[in-house]
């Protein structure tokens, strides 16, 4: 009974593959039980489509408008999002990856010496102090330009939206 | 005919700064945010207040709406999650009655479904006051299956639940609220629903 009552319910959502429709209509000429349920599920289905919702105050909407002017304007997710920050942080890693492979040609024995290759893997670690420390210090320097810069972007944006809503 | 702007014009023009055109989509939607917001509590003030702070959050964070999805789906899940903050916050018991209780509840002469209640044949006021009785889970989503013309899937995404938790859980909601008005309609029923 309730596997038939959940079936006529789907049924009646119009939630039933064709062939499991064609099975309950059948069910519905044949069964007068099954046909009964029905009549009573589709009297309580379009009772519910029926009810009526309710409402707020009067006050509502103006309560609700008096709060959201109060508020900054909302900004579009796109202009959250500078491409020119993203740019600019790809720019720097293709600038340091760039300055390491440099260094790793410049460090590397000259051509004449032909036991080595031009390239060499052979990292010389006494200099990687002074080099790891070039390094960090680009690293946070440009990091810290980058903050600055895409929160003056920020604000700058936000003054825009500001003038153009007021 | 006048142009009937749609829900994602509005936002458009709010957030290019028309912040006027918000109260067309706070009317668009406030009976259904506020019916909503009843199924989770039983004052009105307090669905009242929850409905306000749903309409505020929805305008503050209207920037990062992904125009891909239904407006209304994504104010439902603010509803939900604005609603169960405020119950968070209150700390309300708001233990629903459950159905075996609600039938004992029936069958007491004492209990607020009395004869008077019989008497007015009342379909609308029984069914929401059944519908009420019901767990908030059931009553949320039967009420975005019927007047938010929800699909399974977006009411799922508004309530954080899967398509087929909510399929169970609408047939359980429409069973125990078939069941319920039988029991308060006793042989009336036939002729009401």
């Amino acid at each position: 009974m309730i596997a038939m009552e959940e079936k006529i319910w789907s049924y009646i959502d119009g939630a039933l593959p064709a062939d499991e429709r064609a099975e309950v209509e059948i069910l519905l000429q044949t069964d007068s039980k099954a046909a009964m349920l029905y009549e009573e599920l589709l009297k309580l289905n379009e009772e519910l489509k029926g009810m009526e919702l309710e409402e707020p105050s009067m006050s509502f909407l103006r309560n609700v408008m008096e709060e959201v002017n109060e508020q900054t304007l909302p900004a579009p997710l796109k202009t959250k999002l500078d491409t020119r920050i993203i740019y600019g942080i790809a720019a720097f890693f293709v600038l340091v990856i760039s300055g390491w492979l440099i260094y790793g040609v410049l460090s590397s024995p000259s051509a004449s010496e032909d036991t080595t290759p031009l390239f060499s893997m052979n990292f010389d670690f006494s200099k990687l102090n002074s080099v790891f420390l070039n390094v960090v210090i680009c690293t946070v320097s440009l990091a810290l330009a980058g903050l600055i810069l895409s929160f003056i972007d920020g604000k700058l944006k936000q003054n825009m939206t500001q003038k153009k809503g007021s | 005919m006048p142009h009937i702007e749609t829900d994602l014009e509005l936002i458009e023009a709010v957030l290019e700064g028309d912040t006027k055109k918000y109260a067309i989509l706070v009317k668009r939607h406030q009976k259904l945010v506020f019916s909503l917001a009843l199924r989770y509590v039983k004052k009105r003030e307090d669905a009242e207040e929850i409905a306000q702070d749903c309409f505020v959050k929805a305008y503050k964070a209207l920037g990062t709406f992904k125009k891909t999805a239904k407006f209304s789906t994504w104010l439902y899940t603010i509803t939900y999650t604005t609603a169960m903050t405020f119950l968070r916050r209150q700390r309300l018991d708001t233990q629903p009655i459950e159905a075996d209780e609600a039938y004992i509840q029936i069958a007491n002469p004492d209990s607020s479904f009395d004869s008077n209640l019989i008497e007015r044949k009342n379909i609308s006021i029984l069914l929401e006051e059944s519908i009420q009785a019901l767990l908030p889970d059931d009553a949320a989503i039967l009420t975005l299956f019927y007047k938010a013309e929800q699909s399974l899937e977006e009411i799922g995404s508004s309530l954080g639940m899967h398509a087929n938790t909510v399929k169970v859980k609408l047939h359980r909601a429409r069973k125990r609220l078939k069941e319920r008005l039988k029991m308060v309609l006793g042989d009336e029923v036939e002729d009401l629903i």
